[in-house]
């Protein structure tokens, strides 16, 4: 399987032995090696998959990383994290996400109101399967756990993403203040209850 | 000897004992003791050495300190990483050039007679122009970076492969050429982004910075 490794918080390092890795277009940076770089059309999902990232606006421009050796990738010198996934699901914007192991399966799921108040669509992206994902962020990426003793309360502008049997509920502090135009600048907020992790980035989009 | 201290990831501090440093215009943030600040013309190059940055655009708008004391060097919250030279030839964007001094010999060099054709190509490719910036001897640089510089060890049974547009510099002995990886869904529309790359090869470093121009 491909190795990720962190080469110091703004560059990932991907091991490959005559193998694949999905990476968004345009984020290679070095390699050594023998490597080959090809757009990926469909990302690994098949038409209807590709038809509905369309369709959904949660597009990702994916290219698939071929050969051995090591290859460098990153983005906007964004701090970059790796979640390794033991078949698991994680839902996580598409914006945030740099590269995925072959082995990962991702799809398109529906939202609801937090993509709307977030600003970043209706609809989000899920990775699944067993492999490392690495996800960037604008400062490091902190992780929160959340049990069914303590939900977790999270500004939609920091999210990043979650894992894990968690339901999410969209929560509106609004009151006579925000009306008047005196509002705090916290009227909403995500709650996360269940049991899992949650990904946020210390700053707001 | 101008002595070279990283403070944090973004700031360095440069004690100077009766010495003059290079640094680019714009970047002391604060010093002590007693320094003078002038633009510089020459920036420890001779007139011909001028004429030919003036010529060529690769000028790095310098200026020096002189004196006795501390300063503090930072540019726009970019990264900076000493690089120490022993007896080597940095090759630099003067864009990506944060100080240096006198121990080191700063040069404008035409890309066409490092790497003949393909290098060019590489300055255009890059959108960096035609022309880079060379320091030669033993001493301490530094360079700045969107994102830490990361230096890439290149031998000669390993060459390195770097997209251009997060090319930094380089050291050593080294040769670059232009790879294109270019096929069928290049010309429908559907590169992958990478269709470019410069492979470095002989013995050095290459720096990358984590982000792409």
């Amino acid at each position: 399987m491909s190795s990720f490794k962190i080469n110091s918080d703004r560059l990932l390092e991907v091991g490959l032995q005559n193998e694949k890795v999905m990476a968004i277009a345009g984020s290679m940076v070095a390699y050594t090696g023998s490597m080959k770089f090809e757009k990926s059309i469909l990302g690994g999902e098949g038409f209807f998959g590709a038809l509905k990232r369309k369709v959904t606006n949660e597009g990702m421009s994916l290219m698939q990383t071929t050969g051995t050796g090591t290859v460098y990738f990153a983005q906007n010198a964004a701090e970059i994290a790796v979640i390794p996934l033991a078949g698991e699901k994680i839902f996580i914007e598409s914006s945030s996400l740099l590269a995925y192991d072959i082995a990962l399966k991702t799809n398109t799921t529906f939202a609801g109101l937090r993509g709307a108040a977030s600003g970043q669509g209706l609809f989000t992206s899920t990775v699944e399967g067993t492999g490392n994902i690495a996800v960037i962020s604008r400062g490091n990426l902190i992780t929160l756990e959340v049990n069914p003793k303590y939900p977790l309360f999270v500004d939609p502008q920091a999210f990043i993403g979650y894992k894990g049997a968690i339901q999410q509920e969209f929560i509106f502090d609004v009151n006579w203040r925000t009306m008047v135009g005196q509002s705090s600048g916290e009227s909403y907020q995500l709650k996360f209850t269940g049991q899992g992790l949650v990904y946020i980035q210390p700053a707001e989009r | 000897m101008p002595s070279y201290n990283q403070l944090n990831e973004k700031l360095i501090e440069v004690t100077l004992n009766n010495e003059e440093l290079f640094a680019k215009r714009g970047s002391m943030i604060s010093y002590q003791g007693n320094v003078s600040f002038a633009r510089s013309f020459l920036g420890g190059g001779n007139v011909s050495d001028l004429a030919m940055r003036t010529a060529t655009n690769e000028g790095n708008a310098l200026m020096s300190a002189r004196g006795t004391g501390k300063i503090y060097y930072g540019y726009n919250g970019l990264f900076v990483s000493l690089i120490t030279l022993a007896n080597e030839t940095m090759y630099i964007e003067s864009e990506n050039l944060l100080a240096y001094d006198g121990r080191l010999r700063s040069g404008t060099m035409f890309l066409g007679n490092q790497g003949g054709i393909q290098s060019m190509v590489r300055g255009a490719v890059s959108g960096q122009g035609l022309f880079t910036t060379t320091l030669q001897g033993s001493g301490e640089l530094a360079l700045l970076s969107d994102g830490n510089a990361i230096g890439l060890p290149v031998s000669t049974e390993q060459p390195v492969f770097v997209d251009p547009n997060a090319y930094v510099g380089h050291k050593g002995n080294l040769t670059s050429t232009i790879v294109t990886d270019v096929n069928w869904k290049t010309f429908v529309g559907q590169a992958s982004g990478e269709s470019y790359q410069v492979k470095f090869m002989g013995q050095g470093t290459v720096y990358i910075q984590a982000s792409e121009r």
